[in-house]
């Protein structure tokens, strides 16, 4: 047990290792000094040198490497010169915002998939069970920022029963005193139900256009498990033993079901931090993957990088977990 | 022969209706994307200032953009840039998959050992992100979004058909052959390479939505192509900013047409999939 | 027999000498390619206490009449018409509400492979306890655990109270059969119905397994009916015998008759195929020459004419399905579904 941790461990570091020197040979051989794009187009050769001393430039690339991952890794992340800010603040105030929204798109995605996934092989009629199927492909091949832009044009513009863009609460409303920065969370902390309310109302669309590709891939998957296990002949032991085909679903059904859907953590967790990117530009949502489109518009490179290297870290890290988590949920694996 | 395996074609196709409606859906887009530009008078690129902004009608059935371009028009070639863009991209990504994997299967040792853990390496990455990567690195524009999201595909290839590879190789027809004295390129030529075809297949036709739709993505957040060249996902880009203000047709019909490629292609992967090996694991992203 | 089910006001336990009785009971499944039916008007009573044995080959019907019998049968196949009652009341007229009381508590199912019939992420005193709560409201957990733990003794695995908190997957096959027998007798049930138990273990297990069974049902005086393939197990185990073939029973008669005078003829060619040991050795069970027939399209006279030795291009065994009819003498009477089986027993009574 402690030997495949281990050795799982290491795996992940050797391909963040990895990961880190192919994000940093593409972001090296970016076409143009990005020193000259620090400076300007205007400034003298010796000013363009100085900055290019400063970031480090005239290094070999090795040591490139080394003095930006171990600057890395003490947290300095670089310096965004569109913004005037380091990176690591400028993440650090939008990371609520972002975490908060893949958090709810994730609750809708989960949730409703759950559901459609019951609904397609609990009484197994065929016509639902296709329904159910045309849905999931529909969410998986719905662009996200294009289900983003419709819900604003249907529920926003043509209904106005959601707010539009750019805002995580109502500028009427007071905001809760801030603990996480997760508002819906705060407020409910402070008792604040209707600065909750008036959150999940903003939070609602941006969250849908959010979570519709890990929901279709949910249903698929849930759909599919749930089929096979349905199938296996120790359903029909639990149901001759008098129990009701509901609890036999939920019961024994579904939590074998879970158990392989949670080797697509690693993937849905992609899709959100790489759908976030999208959707959050068109909700104008002040998050990490709104800053990240204004910053490549901005040719602000140093916050991609950071984003990117993040990413990579972040994601190796939630699929090493949820491997473990396997052993320790699977009794055939945990023992 | 040929006749025989159109009447299956047939037979299958009146079984699975969404097969069939998937087909017609493509069928239809490729239709556009090839024939559009002769039949169609409008030029994707037309300016005309005295047409901006109409809601779709006769004369243009998908209205008219902020500076008057025909929508229909670059919906048109928007067809063509998604359609053949991840044709190509899946093309390039599956050759050079199925070679690594190729070469890591055949070789073993340190060599596969040293091109699986490059595999890793890039498989670190979500993919949209790797691809986006790739774009911020080597310029933007839509060969380097092309090459990105080719680049993110490589690693699912290389591994299907390397522990293929590494099966065959221990079928006891390739070891006949080897006592048979049959040479190592042969081997490889005529008795690996042929059974691998199918994976590669099924597992590009599952990756050609997710090429389609990460090119859109790169188009839309400024990476992938640039204005004013109509691809899906940048008219989406431009659309944004007419959504709120009514004009919703300007963003709705690219997005409709990805949707449709995507969703169709998706089904026809599935099918195929089930037809030919039911069993297999297939990424799809 | 000491049972503390309480009667209830609108059925009387009617405790008459029947234990199953089951009338014209049909069931279908209805795929793309057609409608199979795998039961196919099957009717037959069974004594208290009896052991009845179902033989046939696989595809017979066999699995599909055992889950019949339970109300578990699942889509595509359903069962469309016909009687089944156990203790007198007639379970196709339950809705599933009333069914769950009396399925695990009243009769209970012993499943074909223990790697497959148990859940694999719950532990074995879970799912023991499961069907004792399940059926005993009120119970506390320590008391089920507790009777958990006997029955785990009862079917003889070794520290069974620290086996209740294993996985099936640490238990080897004929472990998990042992508690599946644990999970069937568990709230004593009237009947158990065990579909091929043994098949899946080797031999050594099997007879093993057999023998805790027969202990249990024997001392417990329960209704059971084995299904399986092996006529071995028969001999041994059963009182009655039902042969079944293309969804009927062609047969039925006490086990030492039948061994001794088949009547139907797809009888005598089973027990002219009982396997010699080294078949068995290489996984042949049956040699009954031919293959069973399709259940969509059935011969239009008797199913079996086609492979019969006996009756094959007879007219009337073409064209005309025989019906159940009794045949023997004395002792030796049994039901036949065979036009020829009046003549037949009596020539071999003759010789």
């Amino acid at each position: 047990m402690i030997h495949a941790i281990c050795s799982r461990l290491l795996g992940s570091l050797v391909a963040v290792f990895g990961a880190s020197i192919i994000a940093f040979l593409f972001l090296r051989v970016l076409p143009g000094n990005p020193a000259r794009l620090v400076v300007g187009p205007l400034a003298s050769e010796e000013a363009l040198q100085a900055q290019m001393q400063r970031m480090g430039l005239h290094l070999s690339l090795p040591e490139q490497y080394w003095r930006y991952m171990s600057d890395f890794i003490l947290g300095d992340w670089g310096f965004s010169y569109g913004a005037g800010q380091p990176v690591l603040v400028q993440f650090g105030n939008r990371l609520p915002a972002s975490i908060e929204l893949g958090f709810y798109s994730f609750l809708f995605a989960f949730l409703f998939a759950v559901i459609l996934a019951l609904v397609a092989t609990y009484r197994r009629r065929p016509v639902v069970d296709a329904t159910v199927r045309a849905i999931s492909v529909f969410g998986m091949g719905m662009p996200p920022f294009w289900l983003a832009l419709i819900l604003l044009v249907v529920f926003n513009e043509a209904l106005g029963i959601f707010p539009g863009p750019g805002l995580r609460l109502s500028r009427s409303i007071e905001p809760p005193p801030e603990i996480t920065g997760f508002i819906t969370f705060d407020a409910l902390v402070a008792g604040d139900f209707r600065a909750f309310a008036n959150a999940f109302h903003y939070l609602f669309l941006p969250a849908v256009a959010l979570g519709m590709l890990p929901f279709g891939y949910l249903v698929r998957l849930l759909r599919a498990n749930l089929l096979d296990i349905t199938n296996e002949p120790f359903i029909l032991v639990v149901r001759s033993k008098g129990i009701g085909p509901w609890r036999t679903f939920t019961r024994h059904a579904l939590p074998n079901a879970f158990i392989p859907t949670l080797t697509a953590s690693g993937m849905i967790f992609a899709q959100l931090l790489g759908g976030s990117v999208l959707v959050e530009k068109v909700f104008n949502w002040p998050g990490i993957g709104s800053l990240v489109v204004d910053s490549i518009l901005r040719k602000d490179f140093a916050v991609v990088q950071a984003f990117i290297i993040v990413s990579a870290v972040i994601y190796v890290l939630v699929n090493a977990v949820v491997d473990m988590l396997y052993g320790v949920i699977d009794p055939r694996i945990r023992n | 022969m040929r006749a025989d395996s159109l009447k299956a074609f047939a037979r299958i196709l009146r079984g699975n209706l969404d097969l069939t409606v998937s087909l017609l859906i493509l069928l239809i887009l490729a239709i556009l994307a090839l024939l559009g530009p002769l039949l169609w008078p409008h030029d994707p690129l037309a300016i005309s200032l005295r047409e901006t902004l109409q809601p779709p009608s006769l004369s243009h059935p998908m209205g008219t953009d902020h500076i008057g371009r025909d929508i229909f028009a670059r919906f048109n070639k928007g067809a063509l840039i998604s359609l053949s863009v991840g044709a190509a991209v899946v093309i390039t990504g599956a050759v050079a998959g199925g070679m690594i994997g190729l070469i890591s299967g055949i070789s073993g040792g340190i060599f596969d050992n040293a091109l699986m853990r490059l595999m890793d390496a890039i498989l670190a990455f979500p993919p949209l992100i790797l691809a986006m990567a790739v774009t911020v690195g080597l310029g933007g524009g839509l060969e380097t979004a092309a090459f990105g999201i080719m680049l993110t595909s490589v690693p699912y290839y290389a591994r299907l058909i390397r522990s293929d590879v590494i099966r065959i190789r221990m079928l006891p027809f390739v070891e006949a052959a080897v006592t048979a004295g049959a040479g190592p390129a042969r081997i490889i030529l005529r008795h690996i390479v042929p059974h691998t075809v199918s994976t590669l297949l099924i597992q590009a036709a599952a990756l050609f939505g997710y090429s389609v739709l990460a090119l859109a993505a790169l188009g839309f957040v400024g990476l992938g192509t640039q204005v004013p060249t109509p691809e899906w996902g940048v008219m989406i880009t431009e659309g944004l900013q007419y959504a709120l203000t009514g004009q919703w047709w300007i963003g709705v019909f690219p997005g409709l047409g990805l949707l449709a490629a995507v969703a169709a292609t998706s089904i026809i992967a599935d099918k195929v999939r089930d037809l030919v090996d039911p069993r297999g694991q297939y990424a799809q992203l | 027999m000491n049972r503390s089910a309480p009667p209830s006001p609108s059925q009387q336990p009617v405790k008459s000498d029947i234990a199953l009785s089951v009338r014209n009971l049909r069931t279908e499944f209805h795929t793309g390619e057609g409608i199979f039916p795998a039961v196919r008007d099957v009717s037959f009573d069974i004594r208290r206490g009896c052991q009845l044995g179902i033989v046939g080959e696989s595809g017979s019907g066999k699995s599909a009449l055992a889950l019949s019998i339970l109300g578990l049968v699942r889509p595509p196949g359903r069962i469309v018409a016909g009687e089944v009652r156990l203790n007198g009341k007639n379970l196709r007229a339950m809705d599933e509400a009333s069914l769950s009381r009396v399925r695990g508590k009243e009769m209970s199912l012993i499943f074909q492979d223990p790697m497959t019939a148990l859940d694999p992420v719950k532990t074995v005193g879970t799912q023991i306890m499961e069907c004792i709560l399940h059926h005993n409201r009120g119970m506390s957990r320590r008391n089920a655990r507790k009777r958990a733990a006997r029955l785990l003794d009862d079917v003889e695995i070794p520290n069974a109270a620290q086996r209740l908190d294993s996985y099936p997957h640490q238990f080897s096959g004929g472990m998990r059969q042992r508690v599946m027998i644990a999970i069937a007798i568990a709230n004593e049930p009237d009947l158990i119905v065990a579909d091929e138990p043994t098949t899946a273990l080797d031999v050594t297990t099997q007879a093993q397994i057999l023998d805790v069974f027969e202990r249990l049902v024997r001392s417990s005086g329960t209704t059971v009916i084995l299904i399986t393939h092996n006529l071995g197990i028969v001999a041994e185990f059963c009182d009655e015998v039902h042969v079944m073939y293309a969804g009927r029973i062609v047969e039925s008669a006490s086990t030492k008759e039948i061994f001794r005078l088949p009547g139907h003829p797809y009888t005598e060619s089973l027990l002219k195929s009982v396997p010699r040991p080294e078949e068995a050795r290489r996984g042949r069970l049956f040699s009954v020459a031919g293959f069973p027939p399709s259940l969509a399209r059935l011969p239009p006279g008797c199913s079996f004419e086609p492979r019969c030795f006996a009756g094959r291009g007879l007219p009337q065994c073409r064209s005309e399905p025989p019906g159940a009819i009794w045949a023997g003498k004395k002792e030796s009477r049994r039901l036949v579904e065979c036009h020829l089986a009046n003549q037949r027993l009596e020539e071999a009574l003759a010789e």
